[in-house]
């Protein structure tokens, strides 16, 4: 029983799911909603054999509006959930959402650790550089001088810069994109799914309700055009701007592929075991 | 069909029906620990999946599950830390596997939030606690009962749980296999209470052939996918669909409906709730268990649990012999209790003592339940060594 | 056989768990009767106290602590100071003379240059505790040497089953040689 997943956005959303969403107009979750079911088209998969999973957070809140296997779990976990339900299910395609608080700070530690297994999950980060959900608190993602309801006085933390992070860690394939950049987000979650081994994608999406609004940024759109006019391509040397495109893409063997070994030697060892 | 009650061996509980009888040579008898009869329970179980964390006293778990569950193909991953442990544990069941993990104290705090989204979330889930003194780092390799409390009310909100604790290596085989059991016909995280004197503690014990084992699994739905709801009110534990079989549904540790979306619908919400502790009280008569000792005609009743229920059987005997009637009643399930049997049962009684390896905990349930009209004693040892059966004995005299 | 209570107690690197866990074993298994074992050691694997507390009996073992022991085997000076009020006034304190003094005025105590027994047969110091055992095996009723050896057989680490069972054999010989000198003297 194979059922296609439609290219059409609407048609993968769940008919018994109340909407409008719990996004903010102009939130730009939804934008990385719709690039994700195109690239899953693209790559023609099974709906029944697509698990997302998230945390907690506005991203969080993702998989409940699409029509394929998903879970909505604690906050920072997705990451440790993904790898029980990978593992259990290997034949399943499973990509985790997260927020860059979910996947940095409570669930810094698991993400670190997926990357260093390089088991075979897409974690796309969705990285509005705050603690949306919550009311507009600074995340591990907002740069430094930045204000929020818990930097009045400008953020004094440094940023982390997640797909570094991840590349450090052992990931596999290491992406970044923006929600004005659709179509190479989408090619890059399209890529991301595809590599086997833990693959990243972060994109940079905008919050104008708190980060944008508490930082001089104030609607939607001018927050796309903060993403137009300061990023850069990875090849480009402008340092003064943020690099997007795919920063790691390397052949390591994933985490099930080495347990499989392991399968194998444990196997051998116990038939020629003493009895 | 009736279950043949075996010699020696005794505990029904974990077999099924037979129009056989089994003969004491099919069972091998094995010299293990408590721990040990743990992986050998879960493995019998069906377990599929291993997620954990080192921490002593409950690291020989880890260790045997390292090397036999690749033997059989099923999954053994160390976490980063016992919260993932504990949600990739989570993650598994969900993919279909039965699984489980074991830590102790600190750990054990640790998988508290967790805990509470397989409540919510009714995913089964098997977590073994092999205590250790104190809160904090305590000692790691003392025993202790003091996670009773914790086991039942570790995770926030009110919720209701299983909470199963043997007092031998043979319990410790039974009840793990028990609580894969209960776990997946009621769709819950079960609790596993054992200490480090029973984790570490060998004894005899016979193991029966597997195929003899009652082994139970979640339920599949029987209609479509389009009318399947995975939280569904008309019973009290609803189909949990195997994943990829076209059931795609939302899980969340949100409250939500009937569809597994969030709400807010305080209908919904009310109803979610007398659902999950009805699916408990249904199942009473099952899930609650105890072992007696001497407790017929016994004036003075010893309720413990663990492996204080051992010291508490020696009490009872040392008191008969001077000329006390005493019995010993063990409580092998800490929670949900069967409130209306204890509260007969002790109020039956001229005393009744609470001895545990902690400052009171077991105590305040049965206190509760004696409404002040039996006298109430407690014996209570916290530094790290099993409470003396001469202590219960001062208490009676 | 009545309920007999055995303490095995040294220091570790004596091998003193894999001996507790070989006589509950022997007990349990081989003699198809009941055992419990319990041990306690220290943090570290060498030279911290460490003993073994076995209940072996013909029927179901409910209370699983030693109450007053019939046996203690200590292998050093010190267990035999922690341990030996413990054991019953008619009890009996087998004591491994190269690990200290024990008090000359104990009359439970049977003096016995165990490590020298072990290292004579298999040059290893470790192997004491399983000599003690094969002492043990011939010295009482306790157990028997035949159930002792098949235990090893079943549990000792994978490479060390022989010099366990040459050191355990080598026990139950000095036993026998102790018992035949005690007649005659």
């Amino acid at each position: 029983m194979n059922e296609r997943t439609s290219p059409f956005v609407i048609d993968n959303l769940r008919g018994n799911k109340k909407f409008p969403t719990v996004w903010c107009p102009g939130c730009g979750n939804g934008v990385v909603l719709s690039a994700i079911v195109r690239a899953i088209n693209k790559l023609g998969l099974d709906k029944n054999y697509i698990t997302m999973v998230s945390g907690i957070g506005c991203a969080g809140r993702m998989p409940a509006y699409l029509d394929v296997n998903t879970v909505h779990t604690t906050h920072g976990r997705a990451l440790a959930y993904a790898t029980g339900i990978k593992l259990a299910k290997p034949e399943m395609e499973v990509i985790v959402i997260m927020g860059d608080g979910d996947a940095c700070a409570i669930g810094g530690n698991h993400f670190i650790h997926t990357a260093r297994r390089n088991i075979e999950l897409t974690a796309i980060i969705v990285n509005n550089r705050i603690y949306g959900m919550t009311g507009g608190q600074y995340s591990p993602a907002t740069p430094s001088g930045s204000f929020s309801t818990t930097s009045s006085y400008g953020n004094i933390d440094q940023p982390f810069d997640i797909s570094k992070m991840a590349e450090v860690a052992g990931a596999g394939f290491v992406a970044r994109s923006t929600v004005y950049h659709v179509a190479e987000m989408e090619s890059l979650i399209e890529k991301g799914i595809e590599k086997k081994g833990f693959s990243v994608v972060e994109i940079l999406s905008n919050c104008h309700t708190y980060y944008g609004r508490m930082n001089k940024i104030k609607g939607p759109v001018d927050l796309l055009n903060y993403f137009k006019e300061n990023t850069a391509a990875a090849s480009s040397d402008d340092g003064t701007k943020i690099k997007r495109g795919i920063f790691v893409d390397r052949d390591v063997r994933g985490f099930i592929e080495e347990y499989n070994g392991v399968i194998v030697k444990a196997r051998r060892m116990k038939k020629y075991a003493r009895t | 069909m009736k279950v043949k009650k075996i010699p020696y061996y005794g505990d029904s509980r974990i077999l099924r029906d037979f129009n056989c009888e089994i003969r004491e040579v099919d069972y091998e008898p094995v010299f293990i620990q408590g721990n040990e009869a743990c992986v050998e329970a879960a493995i019998i179980a069906g377990l599929g999946f291993y997620g954990g964390y080192p921490i002593t006293p409950s690291s020989e778990i880890a260790e045997i599950f390292s090397r036999r569950l690749p033997q059989d193909g099923k999954i053994f991953i160390q976490m980063e830390d016992e919260i993932a442990s504990i949600a990739s544990c989570i993650g598994a069941s969900i993919g279909g596997l039965k699984s489980m993990t074991a830590t102790s104290g600190p750990g054990f705090s640790l998988m508290q939030e967790n805990i509470g989204y397989a409540v919510m979330a009714e995913i089964p889930v098997v977590v073994v606690n092999v205590q250790r003194l104190g809160p904090s780092t305590g000692a790691a390799s003392s025993p202790a009962q003091g996670d009773l409390m914790q086991a039942r009310w570790g995770t926030h909100g009110d919720h209701p749980i299983l909470v199963l604790a043997p007092g031998s290596v043979k319990e410790t085989f039974e009840l793990t296999i028990l609580a894969f059991n209960f776990a997946e016909r009621l769709r819950t995280p079960v609790i596993l209470l054992s200490d480090e004197v029973i984790g570490h503690m060998r004894e005899k014990i016979l193991i029966p052939p597997s195929d003899y084992i009652l082994l139970e699994k979640r339920k599949q739905p029987f209609e479509r996918p389009a009318n399947y709801r995975p939280y569904s009110n008309d019973e009290d534990v609803p189909a949990m669909a195997e994943m990829g079989l076209g059931y795609r549904h939302h899980i969340t540790g949100l409250l939500h409906d009937q569809n597994g979306f969030p709400t807010n619908s305080q209908d919904e919400i009310a109803k979610w709730y007398d659902r999950i502790y009805r699916k408990f009280d249904a199942n009473m008569k099952d899930i609650f268990m105890y072992n007696e000792y001497m407790t017929e005609d016994a004036d003075i009743l010893i309720i413990s649990f663990g492996i204080s229920s051992r010291i508490s059987c020696r009490a009872a005997e040392m008191a008969r012999e001077r000329g006390i009637k005493a019995g010993s009643l063990q409580l092998l399930t800490l929670w949900p209790i069967d409130e209306d049997y204890l509260s007969s049962v002790i109020k039956s009684k001229k005393a009744v003592i609470v001895p545990e390896m902690n400052r009171g905990q077991l105590f305040y349930d049965i206190d509760r339940l004696a409404s002040g009209r039996v006298p109430i004693k407690k014996v209570n040892r916290t530094d790290g060594h099993m409470i003396d059966p001469e202590a219960i004995l001062e208490v009676m005299e | 056989m009545r309920r007999c209570e055995i303490i095995l107690a040294g220091i570790g690197g004596q091998g003193l768990l894999l001996s507790g866990l070989i006589l509950g074993d022997a007990a349990a298994i081989s003699e198809k009767r009941h055992a419990v074992q319990i041990e306690s050691y220290a943090p570290l694997a060498r030279g911290g106290a460490s003993s073994s507390d076995i209940v072996i009996s013909d029927e179901e073992i409910r209370y699983p602590r030693i109450e007053k022991a019939d046996i203690l085997v200590a292998l050093a000076e010190s267990s035999y100071i922690e341990h030996k009020d413990r054991v019953k006034d008619d009890g009996i304190i087998i004591f491994n003379s190269n690990g200290g003094e024990a008090d000359k005025s104990d009359s439970r105590v049977i003096e016995i240059p165990l490590t020298d027994v072990a290292v004579r047969s298999t040059k290893r110091a470790i192997t004491v505790s399983m000599a003690a055992l094969g002492f043990l095996s011939h010295f009482t009723d306790l157990i028997s040497l035949r159930a002792i050896l098949s235990s090893i057989a079943r549990k000792a680490p994978a490479g060390t089953g022989n010099i366990n069972i040459a050191a355990a054999e080598a026990g139950s010989a000095a036993a026998e040689e102790f018992l035949s000198n005690a007649e005659r003297s």
